[in-house]
């Protein structure tokens, strides 16, 4: 399995008078995500070798112009407008089966590529937005996105008003509340099987429109002593054009289009954010913590039911400090944790009913799996540690720094992916005699990181 | 340090935390106009842990209800199957609904199933001549073609069903190779892999399934009237990849007849949902990258199903179809 992301991009800021400021960027990324499974089968025998390999890939190319302006036309105004042009090149997943059946007198090869179609999409956004200030104690910002993406002959136009208050109580103390129309012209496509990182972006296309996800938000900031800011804030996202897999549906391994295998459906998130923050002084760093819900309900999906999406993390803890001992020497400390992500797995099993009517041999009962819903059962808390320690010196062209570091340093054993597997049953001592205790079922996870150590060594000039 | 490190690293057993682990009353009920009610009683099994058969139970106590009001307690027939049969007759126009009780295993309750309407096939033919009389063994694909009328101004659930039987008559030889007699067999089935068709009734709503489930076969089909509402429809369909196994003794080149039996069930809507739901998680190819399948329960506080159908049979002949003769029981199929 591989993940990997390139990234390359240009900036230039110009200062085109004294209250005109301008911004131009053009990025340029790849993304992609590739699963192997090879399976290899010799025969002695024949002296033939069958092997089998499976290839998943799944990518995004996408380069980026954008120019951005700032402009400051009378005091109490700060205006930001801009616009953008993003060309997406999606390569929504490539199946390759190799079979080679390499016999002494015979080598025979055969190669099958099932390619989805490449998926060619041009976004384009203007916006504008001024915060305005009103007296000493109160400011807004309005603004409007305007965004555009024409895909597959189809152009999605999507305006998207925003508009945030702020009020400032007292020096230490303001209040403030937002509402925001977002939309994202790519999809998140998650398994839920299964606790595999398969993430999959696809683009919005002619049959599945953008999502789009209206916002609203209330909370409050607050300084206390030591340069530390408390900010809490509630929110409330309502979510539509989700996708989600199909019952049934594998992403790897059949010939149907991506299209094919997903349904549409809405969501909603919505929960409470706090966060400490401290930005001053040698201790500098910040604790998260977010409590939130995320559900969908699809049509076609659970029966009609709401249902707890994969990444409905009841708690989600994030802290991050770090200190600077000397100037020659900082420590840094990361911690997560999130509640385990929602999966479905089997939780019984029971005998199917006899189906009815003249042909006999359709008449027998199968064992059926009962999973009560979807994404009903939660994974173990996903937590980790991570240290980090620099030493920098100032050389003669400039500064040189060694960081020891160590990657989930307790070595909490993560879940990658969590799977029913029958155990055999193991022999027992029972009334003096050894008995074979019966098969069973066992959850098993596997854990792919653990402590990682690292040392790097870098030199800012 | 490190390589051990790395080595913990693997497949690890861990907690079952699931909030659902004691068993739960499975109820099955299809029941067919003008037939009995009759209902099967299962336990559920907890995936986890140990490996077990599934328990049926027979000592419940199962209610009928009609259009809200306890009718008829059905008996269990014996102390073993967990098979439950009353005594009264499934009604056209009467909405029906089943509870069982338990001591142990507490009580569960059906949702009232919706009338169901028999809707018969006016007529049924082969639409090709390759279905005559071929003697071999791999028979001929066979195009069939149904009409009937669904009725107006209700949302109907159908499933068609075949069964595809043959017969033939030849000389049997005794062990010493004297020829015994003639012998007629009826009625042995032929397998056949699948029925298909193009027509967009038969294929409604299941496009984007079978591209899901790749490897389905169906030997029946689901549909429902969104596209034929009220109408009169003639659906047209193929049976395929048939096959009559090899019998012993039985001269092959013997003529063969063919009887191709339609059975056109009207079903309930929860019925639909269950047999759609049972087939795509018989059909999915396991494994890690797979989603789930959920199969449809209308069991409050059980699982299960309980679904009304009617059906309509009708019979094509191909040839002059033994009417009478021997059945012999050493031919069998395996699927």
């Amino acid at each position: 399995m591989d993940w990997g992301n390139a990234i390359g991009s240009f900036r230039w800021n110009y200062i085109i008078g004294r209250k005109l400021f301008s911004n131009t960027t053009l990025t340029y990324s790849n993304y992609n995500f590739g699963i192997e499974l090879e399976n290899s089968e010799v025969n002695h025998t024949n002296k033939t070798k069958d092997e089998n390999l499976f290839n998943y890939y799944s990518g995004i190319r996408d380069i980026t112009a954008k120019v951005d302006f700032d402009y400051f036309p009378v005091s109490g105004h700060n205006i930001k407008f801009g616009a953008g042009y993003t060309n997406h090149l999606f390569s929504p997943g490539i199946t390759q089966i190799t079979t080679n059946n390499a016999t002494s007198t015979n080598n025979a090869a055969l190669d099958s590529i099932k390619k989805t179609q490449l998926i060619n999409a041009n976004d384009v956004s203007v916006y504008i937005e001024d915060e305005i200030l009103i007296g000493q104690r109160f400011s807004t910002n309005a603004g409007f996105h305007l965004s555009a993406l024409l895909v597959q002959g189809e152009t999605y136009l999507t305006p998207q008003p925003r508009l945030s208050a702020r009020y400032k109580a007292t020096n230490n103390l303001s209040v403030k509340a937002s509402y925001s129309r977002m939309a994202q012209h790519v999809h998140l496509l998650t398994t839920s099987g299964i606790s595999l990182p398969t993430d999959l972006w696809l683009p919005a296309t002619k049959r599945f429109a953008p999502p789009v996800a209206d916002q609203v938000a209330i909370g409050l900031a607050m300084n206390t002593i030591r340069h530390t800011t408390i900010t809490v804030e509630a929110y409330y996202k309502n979510m539509q054009n989700l996708i989600e897999y199909k019952d049934g549906a594998t992403f790897i391994g059949s010939s149907a289009n991506w299209e094919d295998k997903v349904e549409k459906g809405n969501g909603n998130a919505y929960g409470l954010e706090l966060m400490l923050e401290k930005t001053i002084g040698k201790t500098t760093g910040w604790i998260g913590y977010t409590l939130s819900w995320s559900n969908r309900q699809f049509e076609k999906l659970n029966f009609g039911k709401p249902f707890p999406a994969k990444y409905d993390n009841r708690h989600d803890i994030n802290i991050s400090i770090s200190h600077k001992v000397s100037e020659k020497f900082d420590l840094g400390l990361t911690w997560v944790y999130n509640t385990g992500n929602a999966v479905t797995l089997g939780i019984m099993e029971y005998n199917s009913a006899k189906l009815p009517g003249i042909n006999s041999t359709l008449n027998y009962q199968t064992p059926v799996t009962e999973y009560s819903s979807r994404n009903n059962y939660r994974l173990p808390a996903y937590h980790r540690l991570d240290l980090g320690a620099n030493f920098h010196k100032k050389k003669k062209n400039g500064t040189r720094t060694w960081s020891i570091s160590a990657y989930n340093a307790y070595n909490r054993l993560n879940p990658f992916l969590v799977q029913w597997t029958m155990k055999e049953g193991t022999m027992e001592k029972v009334d003096g005699r050894y008995q074979k205790m019966p098969d069973k079922f066992v959850l098993e996870k596997l854990t792919l990181f653990p402590i990682i150590p690292s040392v790097s060594y870098s030199f800012k000039f | 340090m490190l390589a051990t490190l790395f080595t913990i690293s693997c497949t690890r057993e861990i907690e079952f935390k699931g909030s659902i682990t004691e068993p739960k009353m499975v109820v099955n009920g299809m029941c067919s106009l003008d037939s009995l009610a009759a209902v099967e009683v299962s336990l559920s099994k907890a995936k986890y842990g140990n490996i077990q058969e599934f328990t049926r139970v027979s000592d419940a106590r199962v209610y009928l209800h009609t259009d809200g009001q306890k009718t008829d307690q059905l008996l269990a027939i014996d102390d073993s199957s967990g098979l439950y049969i009353g005594t009264t007759k499934i009604e056209q126009g009467k909405k029906y609904a089943i509870t069982v009780e338990h001591d142990e295993y507490g009580k569960v309750r059906s949702n009232e199933s919706a009338t169901v309407k028999r809707v018969n096939i006016e007529n049924s033919m082969l639409m090709s001549d390759s279905a005559q009389r071929v003697n071999t063994e791999r028979l001929p694909d066979i195009l069939c073609k149904i009409k009937f009328s669904d009725p107006v101004d209700e949302e109907n659930f159908y499933r068609l069903l075949v069964s595809y039987r043959f017969g033939r008559t030849y000389n049997k030889t005794d062990e010493n190779g004297n020829e015994k007699k003639s012998i007629t067999l009826i009625d042995y089935h032929a397998h056949f892999e699948s029925i298909e068709s193009t027509d967009p009734v038969f294929m409604q709503g299941k496009t984007n399934d079978n591209m899901v489930f790749d490897e389905s076969n169906p030997r029946y089909t689901l549909f429902t009237d969104e596209l034929i509402n009220g109408k009169q429809y003639e659906l047209a369909f193929n049976i395929n990849k048939s096959m009559v196994y090899k019998i012993a003794d039985v001269d092959t080149s013997a003529e063969c007849f063919y009887r191709v039996i339609i059975e056109l069930q009207s079903i309930s809507k929860d019925l639909y949902y269950y047999i759609k739901s049972i087939d795509g998680a018989n059909n999915i190819t396991s494994g890690l990258f797979t989603e789930p399948v959920q199969v449809y329960s209308n069991i409050n506080d059980g699982i299960g199903i309980w679904g009304m159908y009617a059906s309509s049979v009708d019979t094509i002949k191909v040839g002059e179809f033994p009417e009478g003769g021997i059945v012999e029981s050493h031919y069998s199929i395996s699927y």
